[in-house]
This record gives C-alpha cells, structure tokens and sequence, in this order.
C-alpha cells in the first residue's frame, strides 16, 4: 500500500517539476549557448542544471522564484565547468578591444551608423569578459534585478552593477572603434 | 542633479533599480540635459537590440526537453523508493543495538574473553621464575616496610600467612607486569617449589573478574577478585591447592 502511496507522490511531483521548472528550458538553454564556451556543451550544462535541480527539488519552495533558482544551478554548473584556456584566450580579445585596436580581426567591422544585425550584435557581446557578458545577460536579456543576479552569480549586487556598467561600455565602445575605423578607410 | 552625478545613475535608472526620489531627480535632470538623454538612449537602444537579438534565435528545446523528461522518470534506486518512516526506524534500531552492545561490554567486560590476557598470565608466570631463581626485575621489600605494602595493596592489616598450607613467612618484591605495579609475595616451604601471591587494587582489567585457573608454561596459576584486590596465585603444578590459598588470602582481605 506504501509503494502505491509513493508513486503517487512521484508522479505529483514530476508533475510540479514540469510545471515550475521545465518551462524555463528556453531561457536556460538560450543563456548557455551565449555564455558558454564552446556554445556546443551549453546542452550539457543545461542537463546537468535540470539533473541536480530534479535532485534537490525537495528543497525548493513552491512560490518561489524557479526561474533564479535554476540560473543559479546553471551558472555553479558551469563554473566547476569552466575551462580556463577558454577564459584566457576571451580576456586577451578584450584587452585589445580596450586598447582600440584596429585589428579587424578582433573588432566587429560594422558601422554602428548603419542599422546593427542581430547576429553582430551578439558577436559583439561574445567579445566582453565572461563575468560582464553574464551579468549583461542576466540583466538585459533574462530582465533579472540586480538583486537576483547577485544571488545567481553569487557575488555582491554593487559588483553585479560595475559589470553591468562596464558591458555596455564596452559594448559602446567596440561599436564606436569600428566607426572611426570606417571613417578613416573613407 | 549635475550630468556628473546623472551619468552614474542613467543605467540604474534604466533598470528600474532607482528609488523614487533618485528617479524624479535624474528624471528632472533628462527634461534639460540633451548629452545625457543622449546617453539614456544610446543604452536602451543597444539593450532593446540585445534582447530582440537573442530572442529572435530559434531554439530547438523539444530534444532537450524529452531528455529531462526521461531522466526525472527513471525507476529510482530502491534506497530512493524506501517510504518515508523506514529511514527514522532503520537509525532508532540502529543506536537501539549500539547502547546495548556497548552495554554488554561494559559488564561483561571480564569475562567476555576470559583468555583474553592470556599474556598477563604468562608474563606472571616469567616473573615467578625470576624470582624464584634470584634473577627479579621487581624491587626488594623491607620486612618493616612489608606490613604497611600489604595493606596499601592488599586492604589487608596482616601480613597473609599460609602456614596452614605449609608455607613460611613470606618476602616481599614490587614488580609490574604488563605495565601494572603488584605487591609479589614469595613463600617458600622445606619442600621447595616456591608460591608466589600477586596483589594489586583492581584499577583496571588486566586479570579476569572472575576466578580462572590455567597452566602455563609449567606452571600452575589461579586468579581471583575479592573487594576490589585482584589476587594471583603462582604455583608449581604439583600444588593442587591453588584455588584454596587464593580463597584464603581473600579472606583476610578487609571488606
């Protein structure tokens, strides 16, 4: 009788899981494929996420914020993940991007006067350091607080806020490097 | 609010993280500063492009989807389908058994295995022989001293006597075995073949509780407890009396 009883309350609760959880696969999938690298493992961290958070399901409140709760799983899976190589070689294209570099091998030659292409756009966000282009992530495109991204990210909501700032800077400023590049093959 | 100030707090105000009186300030400040509206604009245009951008990508989640699904309805592990009272029940029946386990041990501390210390035996044995043939380890006690050891060690306020066994008066030796100090009385008799008396207060479970006689490497040996003083008789094999000196000396044992 006890093992009817169980399964009932298994079958109840994969059926809270689907509804609470699984509905924010898109989100999660979308997120990973633009901050992971390769983009390609962004399917393996978001198994992984939906894994560990099938495991600890127990734990969450229902009413509460799901969807916070599973980009946090996300971004901690993806930092015991993370490859370091990877982290290096996208510090060292945005060094020259700070220096101005006129390389159009690191800068996105397009004119920022002309209307930008969608996929320009997220080339150029692939360009910013990992922990701003989460955070500008998370904040822009997910529309989190910044209260909720310090929580996913793990780290003080004034850091969440410098990152924030120094994204779309540099956002800005790749776009503007590229016009006065233009300018001057003109 | 000066563009200084303002400039700090476009992209807050942009993300709706102002409070009111932040937001009527740089609101007010946007009215008259075209720079800085400029910048406002900039920003949000660049986030509406990112957000249009990421979400015009068409992601294929139905795959991904029918994986989670299938790995959330795996059979679980049996230890995972356990009903919810057996785990409170599995740890009380465990502690249950440790409490009375270490119970049993406690007072059944001597005689669980009585042969345990075997080695105390032996090693009273060796010391008898030393003894015996002059070649003691043990220091030599005064005859004056002797009454006052026997009742440190012994609780006993004569000297033991076992004339009635035929023994004479005995000398007394301070010797350790197995690390623990015991009065050593020697008692010769005319015939020879010396008995020897290990005493001791019962501090600790070196000999067994109970009464044990054993032979060992030639020799005969009977130990008891009476009133907290381990007693241990050393004798050769032909002294079958070993039981009834150890009684006898227990007697005289101050309760």
């Amino acid at each position: 009788m006890w093992r009817s009883k169980e399964k009932q309350s298994e079958v109840e609760r994969r059926k809270l899981f689907e509804q609470e959880a699984v509905c924010h696969l898109e989100t999660l999938l979308r997120t990973a494929a633009r901050l992971v690298t390769p983009s390609t493992e962004a399917e393996d961290i978001v198994q992984e996420t939906y894994l560990r958070a099938w495991k600890h399901f127990g734990t969450f409140e229902t009413g509460t914020n799901c969807r916070a709760w599973l980009f946090r799983i996300m971004f901690n899976v993806i930092k015991s993940r993370a490859s370091r190589k990877s982290q290096m070689l996208t510090d060292q294209l945005v060094e020259k991007m700070e220096e101005g570099a006129r390389s159009s091998s690191n800068v996105i030659s397009f004119d920022p006067l002309k209307t930008i292409e969608g996929h320009e756009m997220l080339k150029a966000v692939r360009l910013l350091k990992e922990d701003y282009r989460a955070v500008l992530w998370l904040i822009v495109v997910d529309e989190f607080s910044y209260q909720e991204a310090a929580g996913i990210l793990n780290i003080p909501v004034g850091t969440v806020m410098s990152r924030l700032h120094r994204a779309r800077n540099g956002l800005r400023k790749l776009f503007q490097t590229s016009a006065h590049a233009r300018r001057a093959e003109l | 609010m000066y563009c200084e100030e303002a400039k700090g707090l476009i992209q807050l105000y942009l993300d709706g993280e102002l409070d009111a009186r932040s937001t009527f300030g740089i609101q007010k400040h946007l009215e008259s500063c075209v720079v800085c509206l400029h910048l406002l604009n900039s920003y949000n245009k660049q986030d509406q492009l990112l957000r249009e951008a990421a979400r015009e990508e068409m992601i294929d989640s139905s795959r991904m989807r029918a994986r989670i699904l299938a790995a959330t309805t795996r059979k679980a592990k049996w230890y995972q389908r356990r009903p919810y009272w057996l785990m409170p029940v599995l740890k009380s029946t465990a502690a249950a058994l440790i409490v009375i386990l270490a119970l049993a041990i406690f007072l059944l501390r001597g005689n669980l295995f009585p042969y345990v210390n075997q080695q105390v035996y032996a090693a009273a044995a060796s010391d008898h022989i030393r003894c015996v043939t002059g070649a003691s380890r043990g220091k030599s006690i005064e005859m004056s001293e002797l009454r006052g050891f026997v009742t440190r060690f012994g609780k006993m306020q004569e000297i033991p006597s076992l004339a009635a066994f035929g023994y004479g008066t005995p000398h007394g030796i301070l010797c350790k075995i197995k690390g623990e100090q015991f009065l050593h009385l020697v008692f010769n008799r005319p015939e020879g073949n010396p008995l020897s008396i290990y005493i001791r207060p019962r501090t600790s479970e070196l000999l067994v509780l109970s009464p044990t006689s054993l032979k060992l490497e030639g020799y005969r040996l009977f130990s008891t407890s009476m009133a907290g003083i381990d007693i241990l008789v050393v004798s050769s094999l032909d002294e079958t009396r070993a039981p009834a000196i150890a009684q006898a000396i227990a007697q005289q044992v101050n309760r």
